[in-house]
């Protein structure tokens, strides 16, 4: 049976969360075809991102479950990176063009943000790099997190399919999500209807879901 | 239990060769050997850090081991070499030629041509290994006598994962993640560093391409280059950029990490570099690399970074802004680099290198 994997920053009984729903709708509506793998964290809290399960591999419902310690949780200082982004956001709202609104800060600074707002896990980063061939696609769920951001640069870009969840712009605020996503856009990037004002920022199409 | 000693003639916090003296030092530490760094100046509280002139009570046994970090003429470090018995191996990590400093420093220039005279020296001993930071170091000290059998290439441990974990300074983002578009370049405020010609280019860039733009230079301004420093000053006032420009001398790592993080490319036009760290931690943060294609800085960016090959400050300006204004080949360019660094520089891949050539002492 061919393996398909979703990453996705959180998955248990106990975490009510959009993506994660979905990670697990997923995970159930492939299973009878493929052997599902959900790659996720140890961390039930999505602000702290503090690792709380136990790090190994679980199977629930025919679904495995590999939890990986969370290496960086959201800083103690990321909210100042946060304001220094709405201040710089806020600069932008009169921008008609949604692509204009969003923040271009220099590429580093925007990745220390997404690192530094966590949850980001060197031991799922190196098992997409030392597995990721093996999996039929590997299914990123979510845009915002370092999960997904990171998680894509240790894949190669056939294999990714990527779920942004993004219901609308207003927690979209910088450009390099924009520039990962088109890594996914290689083969498929599913969104849901209200997310189709990204074409205007992004100039792609997308598959609607 | 085997001493190993590793000696360097100055050693601090911060500068390429204390990261790689501490980086072979924690390395060995945690292979259960007792390891020491003795150096002659010491700029640093660091436990492990002794005086040179103890050397002799450290090293005793013929099958103990000195690492020899090669980056002067030092004559305590050469007796050394000469008196003590044991195993040897040299780390070169490059000697500027006095060429660069002769209008500007006879100090420099009599230290520079002093450890050129000692690597000849030191290359023609026969010691039991030799290790470089580049192939360029290697050829070179290969075409000073040494045997080719016992030259291998080791780069420099770096403190790329110290700094992902620092916290920035957030004045420093505050003050220059303004909007406009920061070029940065890092490296002592040296004639060999090219700095001159990176103004000039920039010069062009500011005003041809991009009057929001901003040149800054992050590095140790010392006072035996004073009248490098008056060169450079004059041909910032006579260009009238001293509102573009920034010196901003020796500053901390968060500061340093802090210029990284707004900087929108890293530019070097440097006439002669061992290796170039500044580089790789550039890459490592996926900020793309414009750079002379000069000595070792051919072999540290690879294919991963754009190289010149001419000095036309008018076609570098002209590159600087190809690369920031093409989105597709902006973001190709930096994560090129940064799958360099993954691939080559990290501290786990030097530190396999460099443990499994110096085993057979081990």
């Amino acid at each position: 049976m061919k393996k398909i994997a979703i990453v996705v920053q959180r998955c248990h009984e106990k975490v009510v969360g959009g993506s994660e729903a979905e990670a697990w709708h997923y995970a159930n509506l492939l299973k009878d075809c493929y052997e599902v793998h959900i790659l996720t964290t140890t961390a039930l809290d999505f602000e702290s991102w503090e690792n709380v399960l136990p790090e190994r591999d679980e199977l629930n419902g025919g679904i495995n479950i590999r939890r990986f310690k969370v290496t960086q949780k959201r800083s103690e200082y990321w909210g100042e990176f946060h304001r220094l982004l709405l201040d710089d956001h806020n600069k932008k709202d009169f921008a008609k063009k949604p692509s204009d609104r969003l923040v271009k800060w220099p590429t580093a600074l925007q990745e220390e943000f997404i690192y530094k707002q966590g949850p980001y896990s060197e031991g799922l980063l190196e098992f997409l790099s030392e597995k990721g061939a093996g999996y039929k696609a590997v299914i990123f769920l979510t845009y915002l997190y370092a999960t997904t951001y990171f998680g894509m640069f240790n894949v190669a870009e056939e294999k990714i399919v990527f779920v942004p969840t993004l219901q609308g712009m207003s927690r979209l605020l910088i450009f390099l999500y924009i520039n990962i996503w088109q890594r996914g856009q290689k083969k498929y990037c599913l969104i849901h209807r209200v997310s189709m004002n990204l074409q205007n920022c992004c100039g792609e199409t997308f598959l609607v879901m | 239990m085997k001493h190993i000693a590793i000696c360097t003639p100055s050693i601090s916090y911060g500068d390429a060769v204390s990261n790689d003296v501490f980086g072979m030092y924690n390395v060995l530490e945690n292979q259960k050997f007792k390891a020491g760094i003795f150096a002659e100046s010491i700029h640093t509280a660091e436990k492990h850090v002794n005086s040179i002139d103890c050397i002799y009570d450290f090293i005793k046994k013929k099958d103990d081991l000195i690492i020899y970090h090669l980056c002067m003429g030092w004559f305590k470090g050469l007796n050394i070499l000469y008196n003590l018995e044991c195993k040897k191996v040299i780390k070169y990590h490059n000697i500027t030629p006095p060429d660069f400093f002769y209008n500007f420093s006879s100090d420099y220039v009599s230290a520079c041509g002093g450890g050129i005279e000692q690597l000849k020296v030191i290359a023609g001993l026969d010691l039991d290994m030799y290790l470089n930071d580049s192939l360029f170091n290697m050829k070179e000290i290969i075409s000073m006598g040494t045997n080719e059998s016992k030259c291998f290439v080791v780069p420099p441990f770096n403190n790329i994962e110290v700094s992902r974990n620092l916290k920035p300074d957030f004045d420093v983002l505050k003050k220059f993640n303004d909007g406009k578009v920061n070029i940065l370049s890092v490296g002592r405020i040296a004639p060999n560093k090219g700095f001159d010609k990176l103004i000039e280019a920039f010069y062009i860039y500011h005003n041809h391409y991009n009057p929001e733009s901003r040149l800054i230079i992050v590095g140790d301004q010392q006072q035996l280059l004073s009248t490098y420093m008056d060169y450079l000053f004059y041909k910032v006032k006579k260009l009238i950029l001293h509102d573009h420009i920034l010196f901003t001398g020796k500053i901390n790592d968060e500061q340093l990490k802090s210029f990284f993080l707004v900087s929108k490319i890293f530019a070097l036009i440097s006439y002669h570099e061992g290796f170039c760290v500044p580089l790789v931690e550039a890459m490592s943060m996926k900020i793309p690399v414009a750079a002379y294609n000069s000595t070792a800085v051919t072999e540290t960016v690879g294919n991963a970074g754009v190289l010149f090959d001419d000095l036309n400050t008018g076609l570098i300006a002209a590159k600087f802004n190809e690369i920031i204004l093409s989105d597709e080949n902006y973001y190709y360019i930096g994560e090129a680099g940064w799958r360099r660094y993954i691939n080559s520089f990290t501290n786990e891949i030097i530190k396999a290198k460099f443990l499994n050539l110096i085993s057979e002492f081990l």
